[in-house]
Formats: C-alpha cells, structure tokens, sequence
C-alpha cells in the first residue's frame, strides 16, 4: 500500500477499484433478491409514531416491499399515516441541506491530483472553508493578497 | 434513522473533538468523517435512480438497502482507499469507518415500534437487536442539540487554534 505512486500502483489501484465496486454490485443484487433477511426489519412499522406495537407488524410494509422499495423505514418513505407531511418535508430538507453542506466541504478540502489520478487534501481549504486560525487578521493587519 | 443533518453534525463533533487530541486530524480529515457519517445513507440513491428501473434496464434483481447494511457501507468506505494517495489512504479509511459508525450507533437508538433495530449486520446476519429507542427520525430536537453541540466545539476549536497552534502569520499566502 505505500508504494510510490507510479503506473504500477495506479494499476493496482484500478484494480482493487474494480474488485470492490464489482463486489458492492453483487450485494446489490443479492440485495434485491432478498436473500437472508434483508427487509426483516423493514417488514415491522418502524418509525411508528404510536406506542409499541400500536400497528400491527407487516401491515405498511409488506405493499411496499413488493415495490421493491429500498427500505420502507427510510425517511424518506416515512410511515404513511404516521407522520405529518411537513415532518417528511422537513427531514427531506434538512437532510438535503446536510448533503450539501458536506459536498461543498469535500471539494474544499479536497482535491484531485490529475499526476497520480487521486484525491489529496489541499494545503489550503477554499476560502469560505477556512480555518480559522488561516484566515485569522490580526487587528490593524490588512490580509494581502491571496494570490492566484 | 435520523435525518443526515444529525448524522453529519455528530460526525463532526466526534472527529473535531478527537482532533483535539490527535493532531493528524486535520479538517480535510473531518470532512471525511462527516462524509462517512452520509455514506449508509446512499440508499437515498433510490430517488434518482430507483431499483425499479435498474432492474428493468439489467433484468436482475437489485435494492440499494444493503447500502445501509455494515455489508454494504464497508464496501462503499473501503472504495475510498484506492481513490487517495496511499499517503493518506489509511486515516482516511479510519475517519470515514468512524463517521459511518457513528451512523450506525445514532440509527440504533431510533424509537421503532418492535423494539428491533434493522439488520444491521447483514449479509453477515440478519440479527436484529433490541433496542428501546428513544427518539424518532422525524423529531426535530436531534439535530437542534447536536447542532448546538456542533456550535460549542466549533467555538472551542476556533479558540484553541487562533491561541495553540500556530502564531498569528503576518503575510497570507
């Protein structure tokens, strides 16, 4: 793994690459072939907004689940009849917002090396991400230029 | 589980309070952390691109729930290793399983109506544990409080940078 980056490791790379995503496609047909419980709990009401068993098990799900849904307790299919529409719309929204906030912070830390094909962090974060003690202006001291 | 905002937010609380006390968690490690935090919540996926249609398209079988299995979520963190530098390859990996455990640690504490969590383990097992859950994904409060707690220590890292870390730098580069 500490091998110099060069062809041999952007080989390698690749291929552990190709390895892993042809594994995770595997999972996600052997996903939606059910196989070994992996709706098990999607097949309880989960996310109820009533007491313990309060709906009966199996009842919302089993309906979706033939749908193929990707998880009925998801937030994002809430559990219908227990929550209001502006509690999905708010999770949908904040969660969105969650999601953005993090991509912004990915590319400002980030960035793609095109030498050796990989992600490095920056030295320093874009602007608007950085750090305090960076972007810090000592009283009376005019930031000079940022340069290009 | 709880809305990503929670998810991300407590992420970043762990990973800026933990580098407090290991210094090779820079904030580019954090954001890791947080991104990590988000990936079992790529079955979101489904919005865009719902299995439905890739079934149809590819005639097989296919659900993006495993994504929110440790099957799954290992599967996609691990991706990240041959997309950085080996440089950084392993603490990356290690913010990013941080982040999805805590994702996982959050969603376990969900209030559901067996006392069941989801099977998490899976494809390992379909063992479901049991949990009394306190708090639903639809409540508002998670995310107030771990956003209040995000503003504490992003307060205080804020304090022990500009005053520990580093001198103040006369000349930006």
């Amino acid at each position: 793994m500490t091998d110099p980056s060069g062809t041999s490791s952007l080989v390698r790379r690749s291929m552990a690459f190709g390895v892993l995503v042809t594994g995770l496609v595997g999972l996600l047909v052997l996903g939606g072939t059910d196989w070994s419980g992996l709706y098990a709990v999607e097949s309880v009401p989960n996310e109820p907004g009533g007491e313990r068993g309060e709906t009966s098990e199996g009842s919302t799900t089993t309906a979706l689940e033939q749908l193929g849904v990707a998880g009925v307790s998801d937030v994002l299919r809430g559990d219908p009849g227990n929550r209001e529409p502006w509690e999905v719309q708010y999770m949908y929204g904040v969660s969105l917002g969650a999601a953005v906030w993090v991509a912004l912070r990915l590319l400002a830390h980030w960035r793609i090396d095109f030498r050796t094909l990989a992600l490095e962090p920056r030295e320093r974060p874009l602007p608007l991400f950085e750090r305090t003690r960076e972007s810090r202006i000592d009283p009376g001291t005019e930031p000079s230029d940022d340069g290009p | 589980m709880a809305d990503l905002l929670t998810h991300v937010l407590v992420a970043y609380v762990l990973a800026t309070v933990l580098s407090w006390r290991y210094d090779w968690i820079t904030p580019p490690l954090v954001t890791v952390a947080m991104v990590g935090a988000a990936v079992p919540d790529l079955t979101r996926v489904e919005l865009l691109v719902p299995a439905g249609t890739i079934e149809a398209v590819l005639g097989v079988p296919f659900s993006w729930s495993p994504i929110h299995r440790v099957g799954g979520t290992a599967l996609v963190v691990l991706l990240a290793g041959p997309l950085v530098s080996a440089e950084h390859r392993r603490r990356v990996l290690v913010l990013l399983e941080l982040g999805a455990i805590s994702h996982y640690a959050l969603d376990a504490m969900i209030y559901t109506g067996s006392g069941l969590t989801w099977p998490m383990l899976w494809p390992l097992t379909d063992y479901r544990f049991e949990v009394s859950g306190f708090y639903r994904s639809s409540d508002r409060w998670p995310a107030l409080v771990s956003g209040l707690v995000a503003l504490v220590v992003w307060m205080a890292s804020r304090r022990r940078s500009t005053s520990e870390r580093d001198p103040p730098v006369p000349e930006r580069r």
